[in-house]
């Protein structure tokens, strides 16, 4: 008897536990900050595994809660090498705990906040540090751009670091007060 | 002993990117002209770091790798570059590598985060032309020919 009303239950059961399984072996978790966004840059990567954030004061308030850096990913849907960032970086789970270990991350959609995007490429253009599309920022909770770089591979290649080492070197830099203060670009925060 | 202080002072200036241009200028002859792909740098010359050169006007192009209207403005760089190489300096100032503190300089004053950026200085550094995107070879040709005097 009680065979028999948990055998249709069950079967029904079965799939859904399966796709639990499959969603997480893709470190595909519960929905991130971006669900509920319109742009197609952002709303496609809410199944990732990073924590992301869309740009507003709740990831600043947040960074400077945990005392930890910002990491800012600006793409574009167009955008080659966004993809690629997306695709092995940011879908990988190690990376991803990673990132959400150490760091608080957030996703600008370039087509849909250009003059924001324009003032980050602005502000890493003139900290010295090379930018571009995909633009990997490190930013202070307080709103200081103080490292970052443009497209980073998943792992280092023809001279340029990978995601891992940048970030690496970010962690570092955002340790020693003094090297934040001396090099960076404050960041007007209003948008 | 006066001579060879002269002599020293001479070369180091000589030897000062504040007195040369990039030279050599070349396009890069893999550029796909059709995508946002990452082909490398889109221009190489020597003395590539340089920047602004006073006594004659300069040219600037400020660019991203990554960027479709960076490559064909970098094409039309190198052309404006063949047809006045010996009449105007040329700058180039590729955004995803690190640049000399002449370029940070051009950077810092000019630089609005829009890419490709196109600036004509005069002799002097004031500015003839500050314009972010494709700008076509002719208007350039035009104020070039107005610094010259002609």
């Amino acid at each position: 008897m009680y065979f028999e009303w948990y055998r249709p239950t069950g079967l029904l059961l079965l799939p859904l536990v399966m796709l639990g399984f499959v969603a997480s072996a893709l470190g595909q978790t519960n929905p991130n900050h971006l669900a509920r966004e319109q742009s197609r840059y952002l709303s496609r990567a809410m199944n990732q595994p990073v924590d992301w954030y869309p740009w507003d004061a709740d990831p600043f308030k947040r960074a400077k809660e945990l005392h930890r850096p910002i990491l800012l990913d600006v793409g574009a849907v167009w955008c080659p090498c966004c993809v690629l960032m997306d695709r092995n970086t940011y879908t990988n789970v190690d990376t991803a705990n990673y990132i959400n270990q150490h760091f608080v991350a957030v996703k600008v959609d370039l087509d849909a906040s250009p003059k924001l995007v324009a003032q980050l490429q602005q502000a890493q253009a003139v900290v010295n540090l090379p930018t571009g599309l995909p633009l990997t920022s490190f930013i202070t909770p307080d709103g200081r751009l103080y490292f970052g770089a443009g497209y980073l591979p998943a792992e280092s290649k023809n001279g340029k670091p990978s995601f891992r080492e940048a970030a690496d070197e970010a962690l570092s830099r955002f340790a020693i007060r003094s090297t934040v203060e001396e090099q960076s670009f404050q960041l007007e925060l209003e948008e | 002993m006066k001579r060879l202080v002269l002599h020293f002072f001479l070369l180091s200036m000589l030897s000062s990117p504040l007195l040369f241009a990039i030279d050599n200028l070349k396009l890069n002859s893999k550029l796909d002209y059709t995508s946002d792909s990452l082909d490398g740098p889109l221009i190489t010359g020597d003395d590539a770091q340089s920047g602004f050169v006073p006594g004659k006007p300069n040219y600037v192009i400020i660019y991203g790798e990554g960027c479709f209207n960076s490559k064909r403005q970098a094409q039309r760089t190198v052309e404006l570059y063949n047809k006045y190489r010996s009449r105007v300096h040329f700058v180039v100032i590729d955004l995803e590598i690190q640049r000399s503190p002449e370029q940070q300089k051009l950077v810092k004053q000019y630089y609005k985060g829009y890419i490709p950026q196109v600036l004509v200085l005069d002799a002097y550094g004031e500015a003839l032309h500050n314009q972010s995107g494709e700008v076509d070879s002719e208007p350039i040709e035009n104020i070039f020919e107005k610094a010259l005097g002609h």
